[in-house]
């Protein structure tokens, strides 16, 4: 392992592994990225990998539509097939308070260039002929929402920057972050030490652990969501459908197996990721009533990852006030993969450039002293 | 075994797919897995998961005791939506 490094990527997940690559290809020879585990083994891995445009607030969507249009020539660049499906999203709303809602969201898409569309049950059952409509009092769809393999996207990722130079310790902790004076000069691993001016804290759900080594307190809770696949079966439906009621989703891969998830409700935030029977009977209720079809399928496993949940349900991105060279790219809260390509994008900018060709400001950690907009678009 | 064994019968892996996939730097059971959509059909690894362990071990020098098991996932046995839901749709 180097013992120097111009940035020290602390996190092997989707943000991590495409930030590396961004550095990379913008010219950085000495980037060193440590990952406790296997790359890709928290949330990166858990999830339902879903890539949509679909949300409520004008930074979400910009940091959407940019990932979208990285995901779409991302299998090129990388040449690794990610599995990029753009199938839509399919948003269902059973309250008329969920349909005001959803037009609110279509509105600011729509202003913003996203081609999202509201539909009738009937227009809805067209697009998944096996939906039950009974109490669906209509829906959202956008096209361009897709999914892709996240292990096939960090594979590509971190590949294609361990060619251009950068360093990649799996099964690497982190255990000690040092300063001298209020600049960040050396990450203490299991492994060996790595001196450094900069720290990037890509750790997901973890990411208050890393945070807490140099006195930095974020306001971001690990929270378990947990997920089940069936048994592949041939193809239903190409969209990934989602209930704003319950949370519920769902959606088939390649191979032909449906996943989906839900959140619990009353999940108490902390490092859980143990399997549970009610999850299971809440997201199969939940999903057999959207898809009555599903009921005689066999499911052959669940599992669960953390959503890394701020206040506001936004990222926390940027350098960090008081902690010269520690820049935050955490607090995905529950969508952090889909617009993982963009913040990746605008990050190695922020580090090579000091400046982002697209506002951060949004996102920085000091937002949380004042009042802040919420997302309203979260599932699982 | 050859290189054409299969390994992995739900999802058609053979003892050649494994053996590469280690070579790509893949050593513990969880990355195969993963990568290779390994032991996620329906039997879950049932079969082809000690057969990798034995592999691995064998390739990466390491004695069997070393190689780690993949995290069980429940149920364990393929069950129906509608033992967990509480009912087949046509009795709802």
């Amino acid at each position: 392992m180097k013992d120097s490094a111009e940035v020290v990527i602390v996190g092997g997940g989707i943000t991590g592994c495409a930030l590396a690559y961004c550095l990379a290809k913008r010219g950085l020879d000495n980037v060193v990225l440590v990952e406790r585990s296997f790359l890709g083994s928290g949330a990166t891995g858990r999830g339902g990998a879903g890539i949509r445009q679909q949300y409520s607030t004008e930074a979400n969507i910009k940091l959407a539509q940019g990932s979208v249009t990285i995901f779409e020539r991302l299998a090129e660049e990388l040449e690794t097939d990610i599995e990029y499906r753009q199938g839509g999203y399919l948003i269902l709303a059973e309250s008329q308070e969920e349909v005001e809602q959803q037009k609110k969201g279509l509105q600011l898409q729509k202003k913003l260039g996203v081609e999202s569309e509201f539909l009738s049950p009937k227009e809805a059952k067209e697009i998944v002929p096996m939906l039950n409509i009974e109490g669906i009092l209509g829906a959202t769809f956008c096209s361009k929402d897709g999914y892709v393999n996240p292990f096939r996207v960090v594979e590509g990722y971190s590949r294609k920057a361990s060619e251009l130079g950068v360093e990649i310790n799996t099964f690497t902790e982190v255990i000690d972050i040092e300063t001298k004076g209020k600049t960040i000069s050396k990450v203490i691993t299991d492994k060996g030490e790595i001196e450094t001016n900069i720290v990037v804290n890509a750790a997901g759900a973890y990411s208050n652990e890393i945070a807490s080594m140099v006195g930095v307190d974020l306001p971001l809770q690990p929270v378990r969501h947990e997920m089940l696949a069936t048994e592949p079966i041939e193809h239903l439906f190409d969209p990934m459908v989602l209930s704003l009621n319950s949370g519920a989703w769902c959606r088939q891969t390649p191979d032909g197996e449906i996943i989906g998830g839900m959140g619990v409700p009353g999940e108490v935030p902390g490092y859980n990721l143990e399997s549970s029977l009610r999850f299971l009977k809440l997201a199969t209720k939940n999903l057999t009533k959207l898809l009555p079809g599903l009921s005689s399928l066999n499911i052959v496993r669940q599992w669960a990852g953390h959503y890394a949940v701020t206040p506001d349900s936004h990222s926390i991105l940027g350098w960090t006030k008081g902690v010269e060279g520690f820049l935050q790219a955490n607090g995905g809260s529950g969508h952090g993969f889909q617009i993982a390509p963009k913040i990746a994008e605008l990050l190695a900018e922020l580090i090579v450039d000091d400046k982002t060709s697209m506002s951060i400001e949004r996102f920085k950690l000091e937002r949380f002293k004042g009042e802040v907009e919420e997302e309203r678009f979260v599932f699982g | 075994m050859n290189k054409h064994s299969i390994i992995c019968r739900c999802n058609d892996l053979t003892y050649e797919d494994i053996v590469s996939a280690i070579h790509e730097g893949y050593t513990t059971l969880e990355e195969l897995k993963r990568h290779l959509r390994m032991g996620m059909g329906p039997c879950q690894g049932r079969t082809c998961l000690p057969l990798a362990a034995q592999i691995l071990a064998k390739k990466t020098d390491r004695s069997l005791d070393r190689i780690e098991l993949p995290t069980s996932r429940p149920p364990f046995e393929p069950t129906p939506f509608y033992l967990f839901s509480g009912g087949m749709d046509d009795e709802r």
